[in-house]
């Protein structure tokens, strides 16, 4: 797949401490990038005109990318992680064995809750005999299969046809409609398991769940969208390093998450890894698609560096390896956190590379799902359906955000 | 594969009587494939009967029409004291006799049941003798009268021999009508004497009452060894009106289900909604016996890796009067779609065979007919390529009675000449004879299901 370099306005941060809290590019980068040509059409910019403040430097100690180590898995699609052999990792403040420390979500957001194991996964049927009674599908056990169906927001992630377990997760909040600070605001989380490491798939849930329920937690307390993911990503970070036995084996995931703020039209994204957020925009007045994180990954590391293009970095044997995760044996990470206000209608994806592998263009995923917005649950499916289609040889997920535009002129902060 | 719930494509239950289903397909689809094929073999092991503990009530009806006069009706006398004697103490019987009209010879003039003991037994030997051939042939009105006998009858197995040597003289449409009247109140086996008989009409009588089906006998000596065997198969029938229930998925079609042994039988267009998203197909009585259908659903399509129930298939006993239906055994019909070629495009090989047997019966019936109307290359091409697939088939009865019909030049490819002078018998024979075909073993072993999947 070709992969042309068009990290348009991915909000820049670097991948080590050294330029953190610097450079302002602001206004003038969104229009950079090669956008298509209509120059009436609004680019989407950090909405603070700073990059990535503020950073979430869980352990104090810079990290340089990519300290060579690890590495190259023959299938290039699995994420791994490249051990830094220089850095001595610690874990994080929680110590290991501690049970993450989160609250049930109370009134106001809805917890992820598997489908009704009585109901089909894949429509209103009812299940015997394993097989839907209706549209006769075998249903998926444990996390095989899994839909997340909010007004809000819907995720579906998926085993894949080549990976014998699922480990992605996914975790979605919804704030109520009524709340007094946030009324509506949309948390959502994507964790994808770095299969190199042990227990992936609980490092996945443990980190997703941690990660949105303190997001709605924060939120609903009135705290603002980039400290409140500051603030949950410190927490996941804690979580997922906790269920670890010792550094040497350490479960370990990638984090991405999404706050859609309807009233204030931001969406704020945080991550670290390779999982990505994508702005699809929903029609010509919208602003532009764009990839809107930039991967915590060897090959991005490269690219970024100069040091090879972006067709012989995928092309690498380390393309998808890893230097940032969370887990225990993570040493410091840099957290990004990167906010925009688009304008017009859209959809937020969050997706783990399963899917963007094949579609690693923002606006080949526009494309390939026309009007994702209006119906998030088919579109949802419909990337796992594509993704599958194409291989299937990594876990699938995807969350989708629709992002209605219609209140209040949305429009792109210049300054 | 991955683990979870494994539903097993074959399943037993046991229940009174027992029946079995074993289902062979190969259940890969390629992606975007939405026509999934298989095999249903349907085996049933009744308990064994004594006495009356089997409610059955049988009609037998003799062609007793003019051409009968003589030799023949003398044969089909035999043949039927034969048959009643060969049943069970306590089964309901009659005879009838079928002219122009239809009358009961047995119980002579009354249209009622006898019930079976030595006394009645001797009555309908002697009224058998007293049978006189006159009249027409109207088998309409025979099987109406049949129908009539067997709706005194609440339940129980329902059978009728119907035994005839010439054309039937009614109009189609009183034939049809009168068909339609009695389908499903009975099964019905056919067997025609001599050779001025017509093929066609006894198969529509077999088809519609789902005999066995029909049967040519050539010399009428050996009707009685041919009626007493009808008799007593009939009498080893321990269920009556049992349906194929076929659940499919939704927006999904049902494309054909079809009996392909022991004979060719098309079944798609007899199905009855009693069920939601099922139909349920008739297959008569059984006893201890096996039959195969192919069975051929046409479902939406599905993500690769995505397992899907293509069809649900339970032999069922309706249950009358508002009793609820009994399932005796159910399989399914598996779909699963996957970007392996290879795996996608492998015909399993049952349905490989029974495609072949149905397009076998297909190609002497449509050969038969042209050579009939006189449309000689037709004839060549169709009997060629059942001279071929027979070969191909392993079908060696049906290869032997075709080269009574055709001289074979290459029996691979099918290259062959219409004999110039061909026996009636032959042909008749081979044309009765094109619908039964040679069954094939449910593959052994672990399950169609079993086949390691990726990852």
């Amino acid at each position: 797949m070709e992969h042309t370099d068009n990290v348009r306005t991915a909000p820049q941060q670097s991948m080590s401490g050294a330029t953190r809290g610097g450079s302002g590019t602001s206004g003038g980068n969104g229009g950079t990038g090669g956008r298509t040509g209509d120059g009436s059409r609004p680019g989407l910019v950090p909405s603070d005109g700073g990059p990535t403040a503020p950073q979430v430097s869980l352990n104090g100690a810079t990290a340089g990318p990519a300290a060579g180590a690890g590495g190259g898995r023959s299938d290039s699609f699995t994420t791994q992680s490249m051990r830094r052999d220089s850095v001595t990792p610690r874990p994080a403040a929680a110590p290991p064995g501690t049970a993450p420390d989160w609250p049930p979500p109370s009134v106001g957001s809805s917890p992820v809750q598997p489908t009704n194991p009585d109901m089909c996964v894949w429509c209103p049927g009812r299940v015997s005999d394993g097989y839907c009674e209706k549209c006769g599908f075998l249903q998926p056990t444990g996390r095989d299969h899994v839909e997340v169906r909010t007004r809000a927001a819907v995720g579906v992630s998926d085993r894949g046809l080549r990976h014998r377990r699922n480990e992605d997760a996914m975790a979605i909040r919804v704030i109520a409609a009524d709340d007094a600070r946030a009324p509506g605001t949309v948390c959502a989380v994507v964790c994808d398991g770095v299969s190199s490491s042990p227990r992936s798939d609980e490092a996945s849930r443990v980190t997703a769940e941690t990660g949105a329920t303190v997001l709605a937690e924060q939120i609903r307390r009135g705290a603002d969208p980039r400290e409140a993911t500051g603030v949950a990503m410190t927490r996941a970070a804690e979580a997922v390093a906790g269920i670890a036995e010792s550094l040497d084996s350490a479960p370990a995931c990638t984090f991405v998450s999404a706050v859609v703020d309807p009233a204030a039209g931001t969406v704020t994204v945080g991550w670290v890894g390779d999982s990505r957020a994508y702005w699809l925009s929903g029609g010509p007045e919208s602003s532009a698609s764009t990839l809107l994180t930039r991967d915590d990954s060897w090959s991005e590391a490269m690219v970024q560096m100069g040091a090879l293009s972006r067709d012989e970095a995928m092309r690498s044997a380390n393309a998808h390896a890893l230097i940032a995760w969370m887990g225990a044996d993570s040493g410091e990470i840099d957290a990004h956190i990167s906010t925009v206000t688009p304008t017009g209608p859209g959809t937020v994806l969050l997706c783990s590379d399963g899917l963007w592998n094949y579609y690693p263009e923002a606006e080949s995923l526009t494309d390939a799902v026309p009007g994702a917005g209006t119906r998030p649950h088919e579109a949802a499916r419909t990337y796992v359906s594509l993704a599958l289609r194409a291989g299937g040889k990594d876990n699938i997920t995807a969350v989708l955000i629709p992002v209605p535009g219609a209140q209040g002129g949305l429009r792109a902060e210049q300054d | 594969m991955h683990k979870g719930v494994s539903v097993p494509n074959r399943t037993d239950r046991s229940a009174e009587p027992e029946f079995r289903i074993d289902v062979d397909q190969n259940r890969f689809l390629p992606i975007g494939g939405r026509e999934v094929h298989a095999v249903v073999s349907v085996t049933s092991r009744s308990p064994v009967l004594v006495g009356s503990s089997v409610r059955a009530s049988e009609v037998i009806i003799v062609d007793t029409s003019g051409s009968m006069y003589g030799e023949k009706l003398d044969e089909a006398k035999r043949a039927a004291r034969a048959a009643v004697e060969a049943l069970r103490e306590g089964v309901r019987f009659a005879v009838v006799s079928g002219g122009s009209k239809a009358r009961m010879a047995f119980p002579e003039g009354e249209r009622r049941f006898a019930e079976c003991d030595d006394t009645t037994r001797a009555a309908a030997l002697e009224a058998i003798g007293r049978m006189r051939a006159d009249g027409g042939t109207r088998m309409g009105t025979w099987l109406e009268l049949a129908g009539e006998l067997f709706a005194t009858v609440d339940e129980g197995i329902k059978h009728a021999i119907l035994l005839t040597d010439g054309q039937n003289n009614e109009l189609t449409e009183e034939f049809e009508h009168a068909l339609r009247k009695v389908t499903g109140r009975f099964v019905c086996d056919c067997r025609g004497v001599g050779t001025d008989w017509k093929v066609e009409e006894l198969r529509r009588i077999d088809s519609a009452l789902l005999g066995g089906g029909p049967g040519i006998i050539a010399d009428p000596a050996d009707l009685v060894a041919d009626f007493r065997a009808m008799a007593q198969a009939s009498m080893g029938k321990a269920v009556a009106d049992v349906v194929l229930r076929l659940w499919t998925p939704q927006n999904s079609v049902v494309r054909y289900v079809k009996q392909v042994s022991p004979t060719v039988r098309d079944l798609t267009h007899r199905s009855v909604e009693r069920a939601p998203q099922a139909g349920d197909y008739p297959t008569g009585s059984w006893g201890t016996e096996n039959r195969d259908y192919h069975v051929c659903v046409e479902v939406p399509t599905g993500d690769p890796g995505r397992q899907l129930r293509a069809g649900w298939v339970r032999v069922v006993l309706p249950g009358a009067g508002g009793a609820e239906d009994q399932v005796l055994a159910s399989g399914n019909i598996l779909a699963e779609w996957t970007a392996d070629e290879a795996r996608a495009t492998e015909i399993n090989p049952r349905v490989a065979h029974y495609t072949g047997q149905v397009e076998l019966a297909q190609a002497i019936q449509d050969g038969l007919a042209a050579r009939r109307d006189g449309d000689g290359g037709t004839a060549t091409t169709r009997l060629g390529r059942a001279v071929a697939l027979a070969e191909e088939t392993g079908n060696q009865e049906t290869a032997r009675l075709l080269r009574k019909v055709v001289d074979v030049i290459d029996p691979v490819t099918g290259t062959v000449r219409l004999k110039t002078s061909v026996d009636k018998v032959d042909e008749m024979t081979l044309d009765t004879n094109s619908t039964r075909t040679v069954r094939t073993r449910p593959e052994n072993g672990p399950g169609t299901d079993d086949a390691p999947g990726p990852g």
